[in-house]
């Protein structure tokens, strides 16, 4: 084990959560972690974590389901959606509209007809021009993925998350809160490395998030604008915060990672294997 | 840059193209305190409703020149497809707006060279968007070689891969008129602008391009021999697995030392101190180069770097400062590009004039 992915001390450790993180993009070709699923099923086994943080990345959904089987672990999985990453891609090769179709084309059928309920004929008209409208139907196709797991909370993806901040857009946000908690039953997340920004936009536009997941680490790293407005940030909001980068890559020892969590009342960290 | 159009003392911008890296560059100008987002333009019509409702608030034009019309702006981004850069630019100089134009500058290094002289007659600003170069692992990296940390460069080696093309495509980008090529001149041509910004121009270029899929390259194998001595050996794909996100690594051995850079961190072996770096090995982490932003637009896709690009650019027309990614130095490192594909395409090594056709070294 390296890195994030080895256990706390007991003493430090105690009273706080993990959550598995992964894949994280950031380390794509450069994973000691091969995505098999009996790797998957040992690390969900070291980690013991309160639930898996994840994408729905190129047959990642399926190690994992496998994984799950396997450690005999029942792990709650919060997806983080949509994959940008992944729309983007498409998005090139086939444009907005072919990339939404290749999307649909990519579900089973009970999901393609129930899209088809909800948005067609008008809605895929307004799908293509409404950009909330668009992500949300693209936050259901993604989720159609899911299905067979066990998801308690479903997070906003930091690439929507920060555009929907730069350009002010509490349409957005309401709507993925809603969606979330009334077509999923699920806990609402938003993952965000402005958590300033965060905050204070969301106490103007009275939402509030069930979860909010952020760069959190005594460093400073990724904490935007600065680390005391992520600090006051904490403080300011009453969702549940699940610390990413907690040890900043492994360069903060860890009992002082984790006594930094404590002291800010963070109770979840993301473990990242490497 | 003196006299904004505002007096206000910000830039008043406009973004040309709202595709992904349009709509992109709108979300950091919205957010930088010098800036302002006067104005978006693209063709498509539908565009503009779906700007909106994003919460893109600035005026919508369909053409460049209706924007100019009604819009009184100082500079604009353009990031259209590669193969309207030449027209767009050209037009936006006429009028005196500086320019970011995203990389490449055009689809052939002659067209760009024809392209700076415009530029430079019009006596505005440009920058290219050659983003590695702003990214805190790379550009710790350059400082370092600038400022004789390992003394003279003896080697390069350098990899750039990306998971994006696993079948036919197609589309502008896999048009070779309408982008100039594939591998090389886009993911490679990062790697590229990072080995020269460094260590400027090799002598000679040998070149072997493989193509797999459409009609441009999927992977480019290449050799540099310097002047020096050095020599710089190079790989790309963009056709390998595993790699969602484009993945730079870039070593560069010194005769004192040498560093290798990838966009987790930077390792420096020094045979002597250098500043605050002692002798021996040094992994500094991401987290020890990047400070804390005003608005990360992307933490998990290097988003910092972005950020560092355009508010350099902003910084850089008001403050008349200079620019990492000049076009100068993008059409010098664009010639090397033409160098890789003439050696490609005749199956041998072909020499590299100094000035780099006229444009100067590195700095």
């Amino acid at each position: 084990m390296t890195g994030s992915d080895r256990p706390p001390s007991a003493s430090v450790a105690d009273g706080l959560r993990t959550v598995l993180r992964y894949p994280d993009p950031r380390r794509f070709g450069q994973r000691a972690v091969e995505p098999t699923p009996e790797a998957v099923a040992n690390l969900l086994r070291d980690v013991r974590p309160e639930a898996v943080l994840t994408l729905d990345e190129a047959g990642w959904l399926d190690t994992l389901g496998t994984a799950l089987e396997v450690s005999k672990t029942e792990v709650p999985v919060w997806p983080i959606v949509p994959n940008m990453t992944r729309f983007v891609r498409e998005v090139t090769d086939h444009g907005v509209v072919g990339s939404q179709i290749r999307s649909f084309m990519r579900l089973g059928v009970p999901a393609q007809l129930a899209l088809m309920l909800r948005y067609a004929p008008k809605g895929l008209k307004l799908a293509r021009n409404d950009f909330v409208t668009g992500l949300l139907m693209l936050v259901e196709m993604d989720m159609a993925h899911f299905r067979g797991l066990q998801v308690d909370t479903v997070v906003l993806g930091s690439q929507i998350t920060e555009l929907g901040l730069a350009f002010e857009n509490r349409r957005l946000f309401a709507e993925f809160l809603r969606v979330v908690r009334r077509r999923y039953g699920a806990s609402a997340g938003l993952m965000t490395s402005n958590l300033g920004l965060l905050a204070g936009r969301l106490a103007e536009w009275e939402l509030e998030a069930d979860v909010v997941v952020t760069p959190f680490n005594s460093k400073g790293f990724g904490m935007n604008p600065t680390q005391d407005s992520g600090e006051s940030a904490v403080r300011a909001l009453g969702s549940r915060i699940v610390a990413l980068d907690f040890d900043a890559n492994g360069t903060i020892p860890r009992d002082e990672a984790l006594c930094y969590l404590e002291r800010h009342d963070v109770r979840t960290y993301a473990v990242t294997p490497l | 840059m003196s006299d904004p159009v505002t007096n206000s003392g910000r830039l008043r911008v406009a973004v040309l193209g709202l595709g992904k890296l349009g709509l992109f560059h709108s979300e950091i100008l919205s957010q930088l305190p010098d800036a302002e987002l006067a104005a978006v333009v693209d063709a498509d019509p539908k565009m503009g409703a779906r700007a909106g409702s994003i919460g893109l608030s600035a005026p919508f034009y369909e053409s460049f020149e209706e924007m100019i019309g009604r819009e009184k702006i100082d500079a604009a981004f353009v990031c259209t497809p590669t193969f309207l850069h030449f027209p767009l630019v050209e037009e936006a100089s006429a009028h005196g707006v500086h320019l970011f134009v995203e990389k490449p500058f055009t689809e052939s290094h002659g067209r760009s060279s024809e392209l700076l002289s415009v530029v430079d007659a019009a006596g505005v600003r440009c920058a290219v968007g050659y983003v590695l170069a702003y990214h805190p692992t790379f550009r710790r990296q350059t400082d370092l070689v600038r400022e004789g940390a390992i003394g003279r460069v003896a080697g390069l080696s350098g990899t750039a891969f990306h998971s994006e093309v696993f079948r036919p495509k197609s589309g502008w980008l896999f048009s070779r008129a309408r982008s100039g090529g594939g591998a090389v001149i886009n993911p490679m041509s990062h790697l590229l602008f990072l080995a020269y910004r460094a260590v400027g121009l090799p002598a000679e270029v040998n070149a072997h391009n493989a193509t797999l899929y459409s009609e441009v390259e999927d992977l480019s194998s290449v050799r540099f021999s310097y002047a020096t001595g050095a020599e710089g050996r190079f790989v790309c794909s963009w056709s390998v697995p595993r790699y969602p996100i484009l993945q730079l690594r870039l070593e560069i051995e010194g005769e004192k030392g040498s560093l290798t850079a990838d966009q987790s961190g930077l390792v420096v072996d020094l045979d002597e101190p250098h500043g605050e770096l002692p002798a021996g090995t040094t992994r500094l982490d991401l987290s020890d180069l990047a400070a804390g932003v005003p608005f990360d637009p992307a933490f998990e896709n290097n988003g910092v770097m972005f950020l560092a690009q355009d508010s350099a650019f902003v910084d850089g027309v008001l403050h008349d400062r200079g620019l990492a990614t000049d076009a100068r130095h993008a059409v010098a490192s664009e010639y090397l590009i033409a160098a890789i594909y003439r050696s490609a395409e005749t199956g041998g090594p072909v020499s590299v004039e100094p000035s780099g056709g006229g444009l100067g070294a590195a700095e």
